[in-house]
């Protein structure tokens, strides 16, 4: 579970790269930067879910 | 760059080395009075590591800019012009800096070794890249040119390449080596561990104000660009944000506990120190003192979130201070900047330290502690770090209390 999270925090980051290399809209891409960073953000949580069942 | 200019930055960098100071009073008095020497002597050590690294190493990561790099042992230093030369002292105070955060996230369980090796990665790749990328008009610098996102990342002194940084680290240390022995006895219980000395606490918050008003004034010279009839509001601001965040943690604390807690006044005030770092000079003084409002409210709430919800033992308080302080700092140069695009290049940013440094020190950490643990051994968390590292205490004279959680 924990690589999983080590995978969407890796995926968010591709998100938001590659919002900034292929959309040429503005509004477009701050929306695909804010779901990057909502992906990190969800395996950022998966991360602590993991260590936390790992601990226990 | 001005004579005065040059002069200026350079006292602003020889103050740079008290920041590193008053977090290693910090951390020392934040951990237990049998770890103090080891924990103290391991600041000096793992900053020295993470600075050599970085002269060994980190100079031929392109961090002085584009066209000119200083090569393996900074070799190429002196061609440089004196600009460049600024900006590499710089970026090597930064790397001490930062690898300080995750050895105070280890007291009292993370060995000497460990915190070297977590050292040489900061000093010689992880902070030259970020620094690289940040500052020296690397991609995350470019970004304003290259997709008219403002100015580009803004991060003048190092809310997100030093602390969150050093602060994301620390998290990843902290997942690999474990909490403290005895700090949640079950699941959704966390047991208080007090620092042993609040007097190198206070005492370090204080030495460290004056050399952040360094690192905010150099890195606002350097690499926001700054002019010289600027620096008044960078250090104003810096005060300012310190200031505000620590009125309003003492009076969380004062509303919450029914007194004010002595460490979190001590983390509110490091983490509006931090906050300070993104945009010191950019800000209002009205804008940096609401900053510091809102990292001073965030810190306790922080700490608590992470002791009895996500079991994370953080002695030092590397992740409310240096994390949520420097994403607060990162975000709030974007919130409050006129230009166009500007806090989605801060996201960028964010997105790059969270999405790709934590993630790769991560697993570099997980490879690493399999060959060298990082952890002591229980008999070592028993005796306590100088005992078991140094083979003497730093307080010989004085009778240590007994532990109870090992009985």
């Amino acid at each position: 579970m924990r690589f999983a999270g080590v995978f969407l925090l890796l995926a968010g980051f591709g998100l938001t790269v590659a919002a900034l290399y292929l959309l040429p809209g503005a509004g477009a891409r701050a929306g695909f930067v804010g779901c990057g960073l909502a992906v990190e953000l969800f395996g950022l949580g998966v991360l602590v879910r993991a260590q936390m069942e790992l601990r226990s | 760059m001005s004579e005065t200019a040059l002069a200026l930055t350079l006292f602003m960098l020889a103050l740079t080395p008290l920041a590193i100071a008053g977090l290693a009073l910090v951390n020392t008095g934040l951990g237990r009075s049998r770890s103090a020497a080891q924990s103290l002597l391991g600041s000096m050590v793992v900053a020295a590591t993470a600075m050599l690294s970085f002269a060994a190493v980190g100079g031929a990561w392109r961090v002085f800019g584009a066209q000119s790099s200083a090569g393996f042992f900074l070799t190429g230093f002196n061609a440089l012009d004196e600009r460049k030369q600024l900006g590499a002292i710089f970026v090597l105070f930064a790397a001490g800096f930062a690898a300080l955060i995750p050895w105070g996230a280890g007291a009292d369980r993370l060995r000497l070794r460990g915190g070297l090796v977590i050292a040489a990665l900061m000093g010689g790749v992880v902070v030259p890249l970020m620094a690289g990328a940040s500052w020296s008009g690397g991609w995350l610098c470019s970004l304003g040119a290259r997709f008219g996102l403002g100015a580009g990342f803004v991060d003048g002194a190092g809310s997100g390449v030093i602390h969150a940084l050093g602060g994301f680290t620390a998290l990843a240390m902290i997942w690999v080596a474990g909490a403290r022995k005895g700090k949640f006895p079950k699941p959704g219980v966390a047991t208080a561990i007090p620092g042993h000395h609040a007097v190198y606490v206070l005492f370090g918050c204080l030495v460290a104000l004056v050399g952040w008003l360094g690192v905010n004034g150099a890195g606002a010279l350097l690499w926001l660009g700054v002019p010289l009839t600027g620096l008044p509001l960078v250090l104003a601001d810096t005060v300012l944000t310190a200031a505000a965040a620590a009125m309003a943690t003492f009076t969380v604390t004062r509303i919450r506990f029914g007194k004010p807690d002595a460490s979190l006044c001590a983390n509110g005030w490091l983490a509006g120190l931090v906050a300070s770092s993104a945009a010191a000079g950019l800000m209002t003084p009205a804008q940096a003192i609401l900053v510091g409002l809102v990292a001073g409210v965030a810190t306790p709430l922080i700490v608590e979130l992470l002791e009895l919800a996500l079991s994370i033992d953080d002695p030092s308080g590397a992740i409310p201070v240096h994390v949520i302080g420097g994403l607060i700092g990162l975000v709030a140069a974007g919130v409050f900047s006129t230009r166009t695009g500007q806090l989605v290049a801060q996201m960028v940013g964010i997105a790059t330290i969270s999405g790709l440094a934590l993630p790769v020190v991560y697993l570099f950490f997980l490879a690493v502690n399999r060959i060298l643990p990082f952890r002591v051994d229980a008999d070592g968390e028993r005796l306590g770090m100088d005992m078991h590292e140094l083979g003497g205490g730093a307080y010989p004279e004085f009778v240590l209390h007994r532990d109870d959680s090992y009985r």
